[in-house]
């Protein structure tokens, strides 16, 4: 019955996964045609690239950025939803619409917003007096871009950490909240003691999604930053790496590295915040 | 049967044509893919097929998505099209890769010299790696009422005066930022310094790839030092480090900008002068860009045909180059046969890449709009980037170089400290090349 999943899995997942973590420990590089001797050269070369190490560091801020502004939205909105109101089914479709737009084109859709020049952010701000003339938002100061990067990608995966985190909230039963009604707890009380404890299985959900997301962040960075290695990702690097370069050894080592960040971040996410709730 | 006509229709009729062996075998029914820089609209697939019997299925996708998917499956050794996009500065990469077939075998390419005057950039030791697909070079656009409001009556021909005319026309208020320029993280920015280089007498890199612009006094140095001058004395907009793919001719469009240095030929018809997206119709008129003590050479940008080394269908695709490059339908797809949806024409479609094509669109009513003649021409007498052909680490450079000199507009930073970068990287390529 599960046979499908299984092929699909391990022919979509497994088998490519394994394939590139075997090609990073050889020298694969189009320009030097032929198999290398198996070793480390290629993580060598990418930790010693200066904009490989500055893509790192710019990554970190992603997922600092991503994760904390995804939790703390996804959560948000998720409460907001939880009580019943008019329309509340086509608001939750409404909301989930940029989980299902491509990054690419939530980029092009953000670089109108940001543009310095024809952008709706800078007609909107000097509208309001807040800006006296037009400004440069994206491209000048280090932490300023990568914050408007991220908010791009924020805005597309808080939908999903919005329904994982209502998920678990309609898991929680009512009396729960009745009893601390009784017990004189008020609004923020309640939030401390009941809901955020009893939802932890899907914030931790939530957390890791946001990991995988703000880690792997390509397409924004790409459309609103190009190139330059102000904002440039670890994502980028490997894209740089394997299809400007034409050196897919060092970008399957870059990737593999990535994938291991991935994974051990995600499972330390886990450890930290899941906890398994019986009611 | 309908091979065996559409062969003697290009006998008589193609440019192309007239300069390759012709089919022995029938390659009707059979199909290949098509995945090139060029959109092909349904119209040419039909007209295509019409004429030759041989199916197509046009696979039109971006251009960064296009070079992923044409390493990706070289990569693999996996089919992926029967033409694809060779870009100009990959021809000594593909060549060396061995990704592409070589089209001497299919193609007469001393008959075809003579008639694509961008040929030579996509030959690598004597091997054609594509033929061309349209003809693009880098070249000065401006905006002749801009000019004139600002009491320009003459058009520059040297750096000096352009420069100059650019301060009057900042001064006279005409426009805030007279000069638009890319100064993104893009390979324009790249080329836009390469083209520089080339106005101040020189070339970026030797004929064997080591830089040759690390002196300050070196053309490519000076090239530099040019385009960081204009962005701090406020003829180029701080916005420009920012700009997205195309936002040059949507300012140029706006009338935000009184002239572009490095533009691209065929860029007026279809950007500038179509009023649904253009304030400054007619205006805008082609210059040859401005150079040390005059009119410099422009440099060749095209984009080209290629058979990977996994094509299915060889003989089929090259029965369509040589179609596509016939100079009929070279002239239909840039409007000389009309411009509905049912033509052949490709709106925004850069020049046709051989004379004859050339020739006869200049001689079509659309001809006459834009300046086509003049374009044509400075097309033909554009030269390679780098003299004695590219590097096989041309496009990964110049994204390096695209990178360091977007850092030195940022402020990220310095001049000298992004030239030596930029010529670190080039000793380092060519050495390991």
């Amino acid at each position: 019955m599960i046979a499908p999943l299984v092929a699909m899995i391990l022919g979509l997942a497994i088998y490519p996964t394994v394939l590139t973590s075997v090609d990073a420990f050889f020298g694969d590089d189009a320009l030097e045609p032929g198999r290398h001797a198996f070793g480390v050269q290629n993580f060598t070369a990418v930790f010693s690239n200066p904009t490989v190490r500055s893509s790192m560091v710019n990554t970190a801020w992603y997922v600092l950025f991503g994760v904390v502004l995804t939790v703390v939205f996804g959560t948000a909105i998720g409460l907001l939803l939880q009580r019943p109101f008019k329309a509340r089914g086509i608001i939750v479709a409404i909301v989930i619409l940029p989980w299902a737009l491509p990054g690419l084109v939530e980029g092009i859709i953000w670089s109108w917003i940001y543009d310095p020049t024809y952008g709706v952010l800078n007609h909107v701000l000097t509208m309001l007096g807040l800006l006296h003339h037009y400004s440069v938002f994206v491209g000048l100061n280090h932490i300023e871009t990568i914050f408007l990067i991220s908010l791009v990608q924020v805005w597309q995966v808080t939908p999903l950490a919005a329904l994982l985190v209502l998920a678990s909230l309609q898991t929680i039963p009512g009396d729960l909240y009745e009893a601390a009604k009784v017990d004189g707890a008020g609004y923020w009380r309640t939030l401390k003691g009941v809901t955020l404890p009893l939802i932890r299985p899907g914030l931790a959900v939530a957390t890791v999604e946001a990991i995988v997301a703000s880690l792997n962040i390509f397409d924004q960075v790409y459309v609103l930053n190009s190139n330059a290695t102000l904002g440039n990702s670890l994502m980028g690097q490997a894209y740089q790496l394997s299809f400007v370069d034409y050196n897919f050894g060092q970008g399957y080592a870059l990737s593999l590295v990535a994938l291991v960040i991935t994974v051990v971040m995600s499972i330390g996410a886990m450890k930290l915040i899941f906890r398994k709730v019986d009611y | 049967m309908a091979s065996l006509i559409s062969s003697v229709v290009l006998i008589g009729s193609t440019t192309a044509g007239a300069a390759v062996a012709q089919p022995a075998i029938s390659l009707a029914g059979q199909t290949i893919t098509v995945a090139t820089a060029d959109t092909i609209t349904p119209a040419i697939v039909k007209a295509f097929e019409k004429a030759t019997g041989i199916k197509v299925i046009a696979d039109n996708i971006g251009w960064d998505s296009l070079q992923t998917k044409v390493a990706t499956a070289a990569e693999a050794h996996t089919y992926f099209a029967d033409i694809e996009d060779v870009d100009w500065s990959e021809t000594a990469l593909y060549y060396k890769t061995g990704w592409f077939l070589p089209l001497n075998k299919y193609f007469n390419v001393s008959a075809l010299q003579k008639q694509y005057p961008q040929l030579s950039v996509f030959i690598d030791h004597g091997e054609l790696v594509a033929l061309p697909q349209d003809s693009q070079a880098s070249v000065t656009t401006v905006n002749a009422v801009d000019f004139k409001k600002a009491g320009i009556t003459t058009m520059p021909t040297t750096l000096a005066q352009y420069t100059a005319d650019l301060r009057t026309i900042k001064a006279k208020g005409v426009v805030k930022y007279p000069l638009v320029q890319n100064l993104g993280a893009q390979e324009t920015l790249a080329t836009t310094w390469w083209q520089l280089a080339v106005s101040y007498g020189g070339s970026v890199l030797t004929p064997s790839g080591q830089p040759d612009f690390t002196s300050p006094s070196s053309p490519g140095y000076k090239a530099a030092e040019w385009l960081l001058d204009a962005f701090k004395s406020g003829l180029i907009s701080p916005a420009a480090i920012d700009y997205a793919e195309g936002e040059l001719q949507t300012v140029m469009g706006h009338g935000d900008a009184a002239t572009s240095y490095s533009d691209y030929t065929g860029v007026i018809g279809p950007a500038y002068n179509v009023p649904s997206q253009s304030k400054v119709v007619g205006q805008v008129q082609y210059l040859q860009s401005p150079g040390l003590t005059g009119p410099a050479k422009l440099i060749a940008e095209p984009d080209g045909m290629g058979i990977p080394a996994a094509a299915k269908h060889i003989a089929a695709a090259v029965e369509f180059m040589k179609w596509y490059g016939g100079a009929q339908v070279q002239a239909a797809l840039g409007g000389a046969s009309g411009t509905s949806s049912k033509s052949l024409y490709i709106p925004g479609e850069p020049l046709p890449p051989n004379l004859a094509g050339l020739k006869a669109l200049a001689a079509s009513p659309i001809g006459k709009v834009g300046d086509i003649s003049l374009a044509a021409q400075l097309t033909q007498d554009s030269v390679p980037a780098i003299p004695g052909g590219g590097q096989p680490w041309e496009f990964s450079w110049s994204e390096q170089v695209a990178q360091d000199l977007h850092d030195t507009f940022t402020g990220e930073k310095s001049l000298p400290a992004a030239i030596l970068l930029m010529a670190s990287q080039a000793k380092s390529d060519a050495a390991s090349s």
